[in-house]
């Protein structure tokens, strides 16, 4: 190639040191193709493409040109100067658009935020990522009425406590839309409905803590395979979804009934909490029911992810021997602490899992159930907690005897028999 | 049934020989097509030296070993292959990282291509100022005074 030039042998560091510097005088760099040098401008935030102006002549235009744009504004830059830049952008065409901008004092205004989007849907954005977090809970018509977004992910309003409201006004049409994530917003089952209805091409859906949806009916949408729910004390209560291949559950959800999950071949529960279903320890029963049945309706999955609150409440559904379903999974991977309450649990889903061939085991440092509270619970129900589970589990530590590592372990295994 | 691998023979512009099987090659879309239309069993790529174009083949005959691979566990795999290419770079000065820049864009390799144009990102983003940039990467500033005040000025926010 014409371009070469002396080079240094040994090797370079990841910040810019004085050996990631080429010796010759010639600016290979700048004589680089336009394409070439937006390719690597769109690694990069708008903020430090911008500052490539200021390199030379040759450099002045091309962070305007590249199809990308990429900005992460907190405080104290001002929502004009986002506005300033926006209005020198030329690329006809852009890519992605990826906003991650937080501004308080009420610098914020609507005119803004409709004019960054007037912006991207007129440049034909294909990945729109957006969390702004503002004064501003409202987005216009336009947003929702766009055929090239293949990708979008949207947070917006007052950040995570302060649910805006995601309810279209307008008739959505997003034709193109494969993969949507929404987070942080009051999500009525007809705004769902409405998304859902123009979005014939979804593949995946995330919601991540959106509020007020209560029946969650994806049997219209048979090309969304995904989902992913993370929640935190609400979140659906029934989910119809017979074309979801792969379904994870996070964080904290209420009470939560899998209708219709009949094509699900790729589990995952990593449920952190499960609240409790009294204010009155004495009555709570962690959910047994919920869990079981959640176990029920996993007839096709062959991979299986559990938490280790799920395993605790399958302990106790165990020592009080509940009718358990039978697993047909290949593949389980569980994560939890190697102590006393999780073994009857695990033991029986191992044992109901005739089919498995691989397990995988992630140990954390986790509190979830205290044995105290689980004894409690077994003496409610006439049983004696050392004669059910204390003595033959005893090798284990109980949960309050502080366990910790952060290492995993993953093992190959045929069920063991135990 | 397993079919004999093919083996296809590439020359540098400097003369240097590489004998890759042909999913290698696979690898650029230039090749392939070249491949395709004229299959001789030597293909002369006088746009790239050997020194550069035995990097391209290290890069094409390790990501199609794990595309191959891959299968239903790929996860790991992709982990692996993101370390391999943490490695492969690091090892590399600016002047390399630009050949093969024009190489892989050259032989149409779009993930090579991918790979070093981050590399380059990396670099500009690493740098304190618009001033570090230009002495990191070899440019000399042709802007009066006046004009990179002008410019400065223009997106004063994204200078602090």
């Amino acid at each position: 190639m014409a371009m070469r030039v002396e080079r240094e042998s040994d090797g370079i560091s990841a910040t810019p040191s004085h050996r990631f510097r080429s010796n010759d005088a010639s600016d290979i760099i700048s004589s680089l193709p336009d394409e070439i040098l937006h390719h690597i401008l769109s690694y990069i935030r708008t903020k430090y493409a911008i500052r490539t102006s200021a390199l030379s002549k040759r450099w002045k235009h091309v962070w305007r040109e590249t199809p990308s744009l990429s900005f992460h504004c907190h405080l104290p830059d001002h929502p004009n100067s986002i506005s300033k830049t926006l209005a020198t952008f030329t690329a006809p065409k852009m890519v992605s658009f990826d906003m991650d901008v937080t501004f308080n004092n009420f610098s914020l205004t609507s005119s803004h935020v409709d004019s960054w989007i007037e912006l991207a849907v007129s440049r034909h954005a294909e990945k729109m990522s957006l969390i702004i977090i503002g004064s501003v809970n409202v987005l216009p018509d336009l947003f929702f009425t766009n055929s090239s977004v293949n990708q979008l992910s949207l947070t917006l309003g007052r950040g995570t406590y302060n649910n805006c409201d995601m309810i279209p006004k307008c008739t959505v049409l997003w034709t193109s839309l494969r993969n949507l994530s929404l987070k942080c917003f009051s999500l009525p089952d007809e705004s769902l409905a409405n998304i859902l209805s123009g979005c014939p091409m979804l593949e995946s859906l995330v919601l991540i803590y959106c509020h007020q949806l209560r029946h969650l009916d994806l049997s219209k949408s048979p090309k969304l395979t995904r989902l992913e729910i993370t929640g935190q004390f609400y979140g659906p209560s029934k989910i119809v979804a017979p074309h979801i291949r792969f379904l994870k559950l996070i964080g904290s959800l209420e009470q939560c009934t899998l209708l219709d999950v009949s094509s699900l071949t790729h589990a995952t529960f990593s449920l952190t909490h499960i609240r409790r279903t009294t204010t009155r320890d004495d009555d709570d029963d962690f959910h047994q029911d919920m869990v079981l049945k959640l176990l029920e309706k996993l007839q096709n999955v062959d991979k299986l992810t559990i938490a280790p609150i799920f395993l605790q409440v399958l302990s106790v559904a165990e020592l009080r021997g509940l009718p358990f379903p039978q697993l047909h999974a290949k593949s389980l991977t569980v994560t939890m602490m190697v102590v006393r309450s999780v073994m009857p649990g695990l033991a029986r889903l191992l044992q109901n899992s005739p089919g498995l061939q691989m397990i995988t085991v992630n140990t954390v440092y986790y509190k979830g159930i205290r044995d105290a509270e689980l004894d409690r619970h077994l003496r409610t129900q006439g049983l004696n907690p050392d004669r059910c589970w204390r003595f033959k589990y005893g090798d284990f530590p109980a949960t309050e005897q502080i366990y910790s590592s952060s290492s995993s372990f993953g093992v190959l295994a045929k069920p063991a028999k135990s | 049934m397993e079919n004999e691998k093919k083996m296809i023979t590439l020359k540098s512009s400097d003369d240097v020989t590489f004998e890759v099987e042909e999913a290698v090659v696979l690898e650029s879309q230039f090749l392939s097509h070249l491949v395709q239309d004229c299959p001789a069993p030597e293909h002369k790529i006088k746009e790239v030296t050997g020194k550069i174009l035995s990097k391209v083949v290290e890069y094409c005959e390790k990501h199609v070993v794990v595309v191959v691979d891959g299968g239903d566990s790929s996860s790991s795999s992709g982990d692996d292959l993101k370390k391999w290419d943490d490695k492969f770079i690091k090892e590399m000065d600016l002047s390399t990282v630009y050949d093969l820049i024009a190489a892989a864009n050259y032989l149409n390799i779009q993930a090579l291509l991918d790979l070093m144009c981050q590399r380059v990102a990396d670099v500009i983003t690493a740098c304190k100022d618009h001033k570090e940039i230009r002495e990191t990467l070899g440019i000399v500033s042709d802007y009066t005074a006046e004009e990179e005040a002008e410019v400065l000025k223009e997106n004063e926010w994204a200078f602090d």
